[in-house]
């Protein structure tokens, strides 16, 4: 183990660790199985990176800010359901029929995005007035109105899915290849990506999130509005929900109450594998974006291996705490230095 | 900057009063600064100087009174509004984002941008750069806040304040963490400041500072002025300013009536040069017992540290410590508290108790094996005769043993947190600020407290940021400054007065 005692290299590794992990996913997974680098295998890993990468952006931008959302997962399947159902009331009312029959839903796929949207971004408000205007603390509201929202979700649908077939143009966004390999829901994930990382390193909503993030009293002391700046994080990471929500409904071509049950905790999963903080301040959405791709050639190559998802479940809940023990070794050495008494 | 723009205002505030929860802290103020002078204000602890410089400052709003600045009215509501009219302010702590760069905390909030609207990263640096080469420190200014010593976050604040190019600067108290020749330096570039035409408003406690540098000393004592002085008119004196601040007539004869019995012949405790790097050095006294030590000294200057080390929380690396002739070395609180040594902390609400419990749980929770019955359980009635026999001994006010903590006033909550440890009959006992937030009448009644306690043959330690208060109950004061004993001054020294020990304290 020389290697790992000289400092550079210990150096090299540890900054480069998810590249190393997605590497190592790579390989193994070759070598498990021949089909592994085969077109539909890998357009399977790229749509899961893209749907949980979008939620763990959306779940980073949250802990940056010191807080936490645990909305993401629920309202990335009610905003598109409830989304549905207001238009078929709109289409009632306006008398042009209804646009849900025997669970089939006919409305024009343009209207439901738009609903789909503002519903989530309304969600995402709700979090910010309680969390930041109200001052309930961020774990109790969201999970409050996770469960509010799930209820809404049973009632609205009934408990029944809802099948998209028959609307038009529906699979573009979920189902679409780029030279038949790319999903376009993961060139959407990587713009999306690519904007938050940009804003986040070379522009002043980066200074104001990690500023608020990191010692909220400072930031206003410097003229910061940082409730403002907390507010403005959950309704992105309710937009961002409501972005997923359409890629989902898009793929699945059909809503089901329960399908992204435990998504937001795969979300706060991978931004902590990626280095996010839960206390505010410290990460990188960089390391979001390779620790979503990490997890999703994880979950894939157990799949392989054959492993049920109970199985799955498990070795994903021991990678989380891995990395969170290798996060925090950096940090102790901080700690220390702060001369934090650690009783 | 010119001569003629001296002796014209440049702010003025006027019968400011501002109150917290009811309890006003200014009462009536009148404060001005001109251009081109450095203006101290000073007081004892709680007498308002923050709060009436963190008015000016737009984090609070004054509940009455009028500000105005450059002669005009203004009405500062919020930190944005003072950097507009370019008022600088250093607070006391260093507030700063440790999970940023330097140069990103110094342009917080007036970023450099490209036309494009990017982060102008290359010239921040540069002109952080630029202004850490005029105060004359050197900071990596690309090294994240985390990572640089107290001193440098100290500079940090200070270059953060004069990059919006002030024309009022306000330092609440940036010296304490200073040494000598840093802040003959810091001195240097104030006066540049001053050369220039900038007021300065000056808080410190260390008054000999304030009658090196400053113009003018406005005294502040709970919440009114209590007097001004002017360089122009009069040298300034040290004494004549501790007087004017303490209020001299008030206090005078409260602890020099009070008859102490002097200390046992049996030692303690006993440290030999104690030290922990960058917090305190080579600390040597011995306890005796039937003794009370006082330790006076400012914030910050590490007697907390010491006292956390001696009670096992914070590992010390040179010196010796020992108790009753045993050397301790103790690895942790249990350890400490198993050798009889016990320590009350400053903070009671969040350290010393678990405010939505009732007294009888807090008092009992140090010494659990004295209230199992033989069955190994803990019995509920020893628990309930326990609690009320030392609610009556410590008079705390309460309707009884079942009250909860947070229900009790300052003052009887810091009651039940030396019952606790008296319950635990330790025989040494170290206390920090033992009356802090709490009233006359039951300060008065701590100090009884623990007068007594210290005649069954115990030795206590005690720090408290009030020198009165040491006054009060001790035999001997050490006065410990930046980590080291400068003094020790008994109660048979003349210098054992309030102002004896202050001067020690700030003529170092």
């Amino acid at each position: 183990m020389s290697i790992l005692k000289n400092n550079k290299y210990k150096n090299i590794i540890r900054k480069q660790m998810l590249w190393l992990a997605i590497m190592l996913g790579l390989i193994i997974g070759r070598i498990l199985s021949p089909y592994f680098f085969a077109g539909n295998n890998i357009t399977v890993i790229l749509y899961t990176c893209a749907i949980y990468g979008m939620l763990a952006i959306a779940e980073s931008l949250v802990l940056l800010v010191a807080e936490i959302d645990l909305t993401i997962g629920i309202s990335a399947v009610v905003s598109p359901a409830l989304a549905i159902y207001l238009t078929n009331a709109i289409y009632k009312v306006s008398n042009n029929g209804e646009v849900v029959r025997g669970g089939y839903v006919t409305a024009p796929w343009w209207v439901i995005v738009a609903f789909t949207l503002l519903i989530a971004t309304l969600i995402g408000l709700v979090n910010a007035i309680l969390v930041v205007k109200c001052r309930v603390p961020a774990f109790v509201a969201t999970i409050g109105v996770q469960y509010a929202v799930t209820g809404i979700g049973y009632i609205v649908t009934k408990g029944t899915p809802l099948f998209m077939t028959k609307v038009q143009g529906v699979a573009f966004i979920g189902g679409a290849k780029l030279a038949g390999v790319i999903p376009v829901c993961f060139i959407l994930f990587l713009l999306v990506a690519i904007m938050f990382i940009y804003l986040c390193s070379s522009t002043k909503f980066g200074m104001r999130v990690y500023s608020t993030g990191g010692n909220t009293k400072s930031a206003s002391l410097c003229g910061i509005n940082t409730g403002k700046w907390k507010m403005f994080m959950f309704i992105i990471s309710g937009l961002l929900a409501g972005i997923t929500g359409v890629v989902f409904t898009s793929k699945l071509q059909s809503i089901d109450v329960t399908q992204t049950t435990g998504y937001e905790m795969t979300a706060l999963a991978i931004a902590i594998v990626g280095g996010i903080e839960l206390n505010g301040g410290v990460g990188n959405l960089k390391n979001t974006v390779k620790a979503s791709m990490f997890m999703a050639i994880l979950s894939n190559v157990l799949s392989m291996l054959g492993f049920l998802s109970y199985h799955q479940t498990f070795v994903t809940g021991l990678f989380i705490v891995l990395f969170a023990i290798i996060h925090k070794k950096s940090d102790s050495k901080r700690l220390k230095e702060l001369n934090i008494v650690e009783v | 900057m010119s001569a003629e723009k001296r002796n014209v205002k440049l702010l003025a505030m006027k019968n400011m009063r501002k109150g917290f929860n009811g309890v006003p802290v200014l009462k009536g103020i009148d404060f001005e600064v001109n251009y081109g002078e450095i203006d101290a204000i000073i007081g004892s602890n709680g007498a308002g100087k923050s709060t009436l410089m963190n008015i000016l400052a737009g984090i609070y709003h004054a509940d009455s009174g009028e500000i105005f600045f450059e002669g005009n009215k203004v009405s500062i509501n919020d930190p944005n509004v003072a950097e507009r009219l370019r008022i600088g302010m250093v607070h006391q702590e260093p507030t700063l984002c440790e999970n940023m760069r330097v140069y990103e905390n110094i342009f917080l909030n007036r970023e450099l941008r490209t036309k494009l609207g990017r982060l102008d990263r290359q010239t921040m640096i540069k002109e952080s750069n630029k202004m850490m080469d005029y105060l004359g420190f050197q900071i990596d200014v690309a090294e994240k806040v985390q990572n640089i010593n107290l001193v440098s976050k100290v500079i940090v604040t200070i270059a953060k304040a004069m990059m919006m190019n002030p024309k009022l600067l306000i330092l609440d108290e940036v010296t304490a963490a200073l040494n000598q020749k840093e802040v003959e330096h810091l001195f240097q570039i104030i006066l540049g400041l001053r050369e220039k035409g900038l007021g300065i408003v000056f808080i410190s406690h260390k008054i000999r500072e304030i009658v090196q540098i400053c113009d003018k000393v406005f005294v502040l004592r709970d919440g009114v002025e209590a007097g001004t002085f002017d360089k122009t008119r009069e040298a300034l004196k040290e004494k004549d300013i501790i007087n004017l601040m303490l209020g001299e007539k008030e206090w005078k004869s409260e602890y020099s009536e009070r008859e102490m019995a002097s200390h046992g012949e049996k030692i303690l405790l006993c440290l030999k040069g104690l030290t922990r790097h960058g917090m305190y050095e080579d600390i040597s006294f011995e306890l005796y017992e039937n003794e009370i030590i006082g330790l006076a000294g400012l914030k910050g200057s590490g007697v907390t540290e010491l006292m956390y080390s001696i009670f096992g929380i914070m590992k010390y690396e040179q010196g010796e410590l020992l108790m009753k002739g045993e050397v301790l070395k103790a690895q942790s609180p249990e350890d400490a508290i198993k050798r009889k040594i016990c320590m009350i902390t400053n903070d009671r609400q969040k350290e010393g108790l678990a405010m939505e419990l009732p007294i009888e749980n807090n008092v009992m929770v140090t010494s659990l094996d004295k209230v199992k019955d033989k069955t190994g359980f803990i019995n509920g009635r020893l628990v309930k005769e326990t609690a009320v026999e030392y609610i009556e001994k410590l008079q705390v006010k309460t309707t009884g043993p079942r009250q909860q903590v947070q229900f009790l006033s300052g003052g009887n909550q810091q009651k039940v947190v030396i019952a606790k440890w008296l319950l635990r009959d330790s025989s040494v006992i170290l206390i920090d600020e033992p009356t802090r937030g709490i009233d006359i009448k039951a300060k008065n009644e701590i100090y009884n407290l623990l007068i007594k306690e210290k005649t069954k043959k115990k030795g206590i330690i005690v720090y408290s940021p009030e020198t009165r208060e040491l006054l009060n109950m001790c035999n001997r004061i050490l006065v410990i400054d930046g980590g080291k004993k400068i003094a020790e001054v008994s109660r048979e020294d003349p210098n054992f007065t309030e102002k004896g020990i202050l001067e020690i304290m700030h003529s170092y």
